[in-house]
């Protein structure tokens, strides 16, 4: 008979560990009690924590170290594919032994194995566009094989990288990457399930938007308002809560409204001064909803947003050298990282086993409209919102449950 | 531009294409070694020169000076991203001092009949000295009693200014001096000329020689005038023995053979 399956559900199809000498393989799925595996556009690699509830002697007998290999394969029921991770463990923690000494539950914590290489340092020099720099750090110091996933940028730099990990080296990358495309030149430098992802959020965002397809979340389970209604209860927010709204005080305070790019040529003694103005800004750059309106009004922006902002950013540059065109981008980027900043919902749903950091979804967010029954669709934070961190829970039973709990931005407001 | 985020390192490349006086430095801690980081690929640092210079349209100091293998001082511009340096100075070590400024060597100037012997006699950290890769030496001495001033040229050709003002030149090789108008040269004692090969002086003009006694004193000829027999013995002018008198209105008066 074929098996029906509910939201939630997942199969954990693989899950074993390798002793640090690989001499020893151990497939504990039954020791068991859950896992959680993180991703975040903030940071470089992946993180995730295994809780054992061990009765069979794995954490002495293995023995559980803290420096093993560790693959777990799991799969929502019903997806085309299987995402499969792989650690590397640096703690045993949370041990606790059970009083009669039957059994003892752990905490097992790791990083993707790129984490430890990123302990050496990063003394190399190299020539080119940042986007061809990135994937040669990668796999030359970080030793990985998975693939980068890059926004091009433009500028020939040179770049002779102080005592730096390989990690802090590629966010000296981030941070000089100007765009090809995308004016903020928002660059993220993160890994996911497919891999390690040099992008500019504006990249991600058109991409995601471009590829949302089934993703359409509803906090009503009684709406029908999408055309995925015979996949709502798999696409039901569980929960959400709104962790960060737009502060105008703050953005203003922090330039996101307006700021100022000075340059100094070192060669010509050249200072030039330009005024970067978001209003300007925001008819420039890819958000996630089509239309999306400026988080202010013009009115607003006419008011207290045309002004000199204080936040300044002086580069020096030389002529002498190849435009880098870190000037033309230091205002926006900024810019554009208040406005991510000021608009964040975490949301917590069934699990879905493709879904990713960096991903777009759609969440329909109810009004509070005082009825019972069926709500009405809020529109201004309803919309597109991209994936900055993801958490996937997974609790191993006989039915093993899967729920995420994500943060995302969105930018802008629709109406 | 964030934070001051300063560096020791040493010059290895001084061959600045834009000729601004940027320097190759490796960065002790920062730039790695060789094979991580080639000379070529070290970021240009650009150099600051003290408020003396104004670096401005031609005035000012030349920005060179520092050698390859310099240990300088400096900061990035650019903060933690370490691209753009910026050298405020260099920092001398063991043997970097040269002898002259700390008294414990003069220079070796293989001294001729009449010249002077040095009064060099500095004590440390009196004697300001500029001595290039070359050789050549400025010294600006303020050793208390033994002040001078020494401007000396590889090859040995010097002039150096004593504590009484007494001025010793030397020129090793040969000596011009080109006045495009007039010179007026007063001596309030003596003058001594002394030449070991020939003297020659060519006058367009008229030469003016007054004294209270005029001494020629050379070879076996006396005076006489062009046209004049060598020694006629008619007792005209010209006579050999000098015992006739060089009359007034002589355009050319050749003295000895």
């Amino acid at each position: 008979m074929k098996p029906t399956y509910e939201p939630g559900d997942v199969q954990v199809k693989r899950f074993d560990l390798i002793s640090p000498d690989l001499k020893a393989r151990a497939v504990p799925l039954d020791q068991l009690a859950g896992f959680d595996v993180w991703e975040d556009i903030t940071k470089p690699t992946l993180y995730a924590c295994f809780y054992f509830v061990d009765s069979v002697g794995l954490l002495d007998k293995f023995p559980v170290l803290g420096q093993e290999e560790v693959n777990v394969e799991f799969q929502t029921p019903g997806m085309p594919r299987s995402v499969l991770y792989k650690f590397k463990s640096f703690e045993v923690a949370n041990v606790i032994r059970s009083p009669n000494d039957k059994s003892v539950t752990f905490t097992l914590k790791c990083v993707s194995v790129e984490h430890f290489y990123n302990a050496a340092a990063t003394q190399q020099s190299y020539k080119g566009v940042v986007s061809d720099i990135v994937p040669q750090i990668v796999s030359k110091h970080l030793h990985s094989k998975k693939q980068v996933i890059i926004d091009p940028t433009r500028g020939l730099q040179t770049i002779t990288f102080p005592t730096l990990s390989p990690i802090q080296a590629i966010d000296m990358c981030r941070q000089r990457a100007v765009s090809v495309k995308y004016p903020t030149s928002s660059y993220v430098f993160y890994e996911n399930q497919s891999g390690f992802v040099f992008k500019t959020v504006e990249g991600l965002i058109e991409s995601g938007v471009a590829s949302i397809g089934s993703r359409v979340f509803n906090a009503d389970q009684n709406s029908t308002s999408d055309k995925y209604s015979d996949r709502l209860a798999y696409r039901t927010i569980l929960s959400y809560e709104n962790i960060a709204r737009v502060d105008v005080n703050e953005m203003l305070d922090k330039g996101a409204y307006g700021g100022v790019v000075k340059t100094f040529d070192l060669f010509t003694k050249q200072f030039t001064h330009t005024e970067q103005q978001t209003s300007d800004m925001f008819h420039k750059i890819t958000t996630t909803d089509k239309g999306a309106q400026f988080p202010s009004s013009a009115n607003f922006i006419e008011k207290f947003g045309r002004h000199n902002g204080r936040h300044q950013h002086l580069v020096p540059k030389t002529t002498l050298e190849p435009d880098n065109f870190i000037d033309s981008a230091v205002a926006m980027r900024h810019s554009f990282s208040v406005l991510l900043n000021n608009n964040t919902t975490r949301v917590l749903i069934h699990g879905d086993s493709g879904l990713k950091v960096g991903d777009v979804v759609t969440l329909n967010l109810p009004a509070a409209t005082g009825l019972t029954g069926r709500t009405e669709k809020q529109p201004l934070v309803s919309g597109n919102y991209l994936i900055t961190r993801l958490r996937h829970i997974i609790n191993i039973s006989t039915k093993s449950k899967h729920q995420i709990s994500f943060d995302a931005v969105k930018v802008g407001f629709t109406k | 531009m964030e934070g001051f985020n300063w560096f020791i390192g040493k010059v290895e490349d001084r061959d600045d294409p834009a000729q601004l006086g940027r320097l190759k430095i490796r960065a002790f801690g920062i730039h790695g070694n060789e094979n991580e980081a080639p000379t070529d690929m070290l970021p240009w640092a650009h150099v600051m020169l003290p408020i003396t210079s104004a670096s401005l349209r031609h005035v000012g100091t030349a920005p060179v000076g520092i050698q390859v293998g310099s240990t300088v001082f400096g900061f990035f511009m650019d903060g933690n991203q370490t691209l753009l340096p910026v050298v405020i100075g260099v920092l001398p070590g063991e043997g970097d001092v040269t002898p002259l400024a700390t008294g414990q060597q003069i220079i070796n100037k293989d001294q001729q009949t009449f010249e002077p012997v040095s009064a060099y006699n500095a004590k440390y950290p009196f004697n300001k000295v500029f001595q290039s890769e070359s050789g050549h030496v400025v010294e600006l001495d303020d050793t208390p009693n033994f002040e001078r001033i020494h401007v000396y040229h590889k090859a040995g050709t010097y002039t150096e200014i004593d504590q009484d003002g007494n001025r010793v030149n030397r020129i090793v090789g040969n000596d011009y001096e080109i006045v495009d108008r007039n010179q007026t040269v007063y001596i309030k004692g003596n003058v001594k000329v002394v030449v070991d090969g020939d003297y020659e002086l060519s006058v367009t003009g008229n030469i003016k020689i007054n004294g209270k006694t005029i001494n020629l004193n050379s070879g076996t000829m006396g005076a006489a005038r062009i046209g004049d027999a060598a020694d006629s013995g008619d007792g005209g002018s010209g006579h050999a023995d000098g015992s006739n008198k060089i009359e007034a209105g002589s355009s050319t008066v050749f003295i000895g053979d």
